[in-house]
């Protein structure tokens, strides 16, 4: 316990999360998202958490991740989810996990059926068709979807996937334009053939729109950043939407210059970098903060070596949140977590 | 075809930043993992052209980066008093035990814009798609095409490195030009507008490279997004592949 630089994981808060966003979205299924070692929170303990709550569905963006969390014993029971992919990507290994793919593109399509079907692994992977309903990343575009889905109905026919889920992501600039992606969505369903419709899982929202919009949540939403506790900021605090944020970041005090107090965290390891006017809190106070590259100045003339200072956690203590800070960037939540780095211990509690 | 997500250190620039320097009290700063170019990798280079000395800036690095070059000449800059005697024990200097040696930074990563940058970041296109005047591309929909066109899809994003806030500010060399980076980034991907190119899948995008070959710097990069260098290499994620050049 040497480290003076350290991030408390509260899986308890995550348990208390994923639950009332479960309350929240059923008989709708929650996914919840481990991308990017589930937001920096680490994926090990944050699966096994959601696992324990009753998750069935992990989204883990890499193909690789999947295997890897199959590999360590996850059951079959519990379905994976992977949509982000090389051009070049062999998809065999994924196929035999069981996890199952996002897929855009007849082209996509063709390289899937391609990796998988020449082994001898017998596993026939499963597909999610991606319709691109206004946010203009991945996906078909309407005009191109019935061809994607003729394909899959095609390769399903002939055994070589099966046709399990069709999704898409939303924009979250309006509610009007939500709405329309929505419609969208609903719109693209009609062109699967109807006797795939049934087996279809479908699923549009993220977070917030799964929390705010009944008709956004099909049969799946997918959540990150809401298990985390990372509120979506413009003003809209945790504790307004009833969460607790699962990270809080501490470093303890190793010199004093001048008025202020120094912490050895800076934007080297991921803090945001050359901004004023963010606040932590120490000693029950709001402090200030000058963010330096491998140091922090906490401006206050009375904290000591070895005291604590956090520089965000729960509104509950009286510390800023990420949604605090984010707002005061003009960013989210999740990219201040998802850069800190990897060095910076993570300290776990409240497993299972 | 090589991964997704590179970063490529240059170690032909590295090597050469040091070796012009004054040798004399020499420290090479590789804090936060020599600020994401690799400790071990840029302790290699310094040795093969005599510099032995590293500084690091705090205790809790300096122990790590200690247990990655353990015959290195190690200085850490700032420890708390009751920390001492665990550094001194890890055969860690403190910086005000060495009086008249001097920090170099900058000019070894070439964060200074003189010195070459030692550090590439590259990705690649995911796919290609239409996209007609008027549609909006990524969350909140802060771009909107203004023709008929194409877009790519670029398979890296903030939680890799690349500031949220790059939409609609820096651009990427593409396909032989500097194409602009619209919408808002995401945690894995962006969005380029391609105009009326033909992009093949797979195609080379490159975020700051090496100068030398004609590719947009890092210094730039740091300054459209108003960050600095240091921080833009140091704060590359693990999703990304760290290759050598």
């Amino acid at each position: 316990m040497s480290a003076d630089v350290w991030a408390e994981i509260d899986l308890d808060a995550y348990r208390r999360n994923l639950r009332l966003v479960q309350r929240r979205v059923a008989p709708a299924e929650v996914m919840t998202v481990v991308k990017n070692d589930a937001y920096g929170h680490g994926i090990a303990a944050v699966v096994a958490t959601a696992v324990g709550e009753g998750v069935r569905f992990v989204g883990v963006l890499d193909a690789a991740v999947g295997v890897g969390l199959r590999a360590s014993g996850l059951p079959r029971s519990v379905r994976l989810f992977a949509w982000l992919f090389a051009p070049d990507e062999d998809y065999r290994a994924a196929a035999a996990a069981g996890v199952e793919l996002g897929v855009s593109s007849v082209d996509q399509l063709r390289r899937i059926v391609s990796t998988t079907s020449t082994g001898a692994s017998g596993a026939v992977p499963r597909v999610h068709a991606k319709i691109d309903t206004g946010l203009g990343r991945a996906g078909a575009r309407p005009e191109d979807w019935p061809a994607l889905i003729a394909a899959i109905d095609a390769e399903a026919d002939a055994g070589r996937v099966e046709f399990s889920g069709m999704w898409t992501h939303i924009a979250e600039a309006s509610d009007a334009e939500d709405s329309a992606s929505i419609a969208a969505f609903e719109s693209a369903t009609l062109e699967v053939p109807p006797r795939r419709r049934d087996g279809l899982v479908r699923h549009l929202a993220a977070s917030a729109a799964s929390f705010e919009r009944a008709d956004s949540r099909f049969d799946l939403v997918r959540v990150g950043a809401f298990g985390y506790g990372i509120a979506p900021g413009g003003g809209v605090s945790p504790s307004s939407l009833g969460l607790t944020p699962v990270m809080s970041l501490r470093a303890r005090v190793i010199d004093r210059v001048g008025d202020s107090a120094v912490i050895p965290v800076g934007a080297a390891d991921g803090l945001p970098d050359a901004v004023h006017g963010l606040e932590g809190a120490a000693a029950g106070r709001r402090v200030a903060l000058s963010i330096g590259l491998t140091e922090t100045l906490v401006a206050d003339p009375t904290l000591d070596p070895g005291d604590v200072v956090t520089l965000f956690g729960r509104e509950d203590r009286g510390e800023p949140t990420l949604q605090e800070w984010a707002d005061a960037l003009g960013t989210i939540g999740e990219e201040i977590v998802v850069r800190l780095s990897r060095r910076i211990e993570r300290r776990v509690s409240g497993e299972s | 075809m090589g991964p997704v997500r590179e970063a490529r250190v240059l170690v032909d620039a590295l090597t050469e930043n040091i070796a012009v320097l004054d040798r004399a009290g020499v420290l090479i700063d590789v804090s936060a993992d020599a600020y994401g170019h690799g400790v071990v990798r840029v302790a290699e280079a310094a040795r093969t052209v005599g510099v032995r000395s590293f500084f690091v800036a705090t205790a809790d690095d300096a122990l790590r980066t200690a247990s990655l070059v353990p015959d290195a000449d190690l200085v850490v800059g700032r420890v708390a008093e009751g920390r001492r005697d665990e550094i001194a024990a890890a055969g860690i200097a403190v910086s005000s035990e060495r009086a008249g040696e001097r920090v170099e930074r900058d000019s070894v990563y070439g964060f200074d814009g003189r010195a070459s940058a030692a550090m590439s970041l590259r990705s690649r296109v995911l796919a290609t798609k239409a996209i007609r005047a008027g549609d909006g591309v990524s969350y909140g929909y802060t771009y909107r095409a203004p023709r008929d066109g194409r877009t790519a899809l670029v398979g890296i994003g903030y939680g890799d490195g690349v500031h949220r806030h790059a939409g609609n500010t820096a651009f990427v060399l593409l396909d032989g030009a500097m194409l602009p980076v619209v919408g808002r980034v995401a945690m894995n991907v962006f969005v380029v507008f391609l105009g009326d190119r033909r992009v093949d899948d797979g195609a080379d995008v490159v975020l700051f490279g090496d100068e030398r070959s004609g590719e947009p710097p890092l210094t730039r990069w740091a300054a459209a997004l108003g960050v600095q260098p240091a921080s833009v290499t140091a704060g590359i994620g693990a999703r990304v592949e760290r290759t050598v050049r």
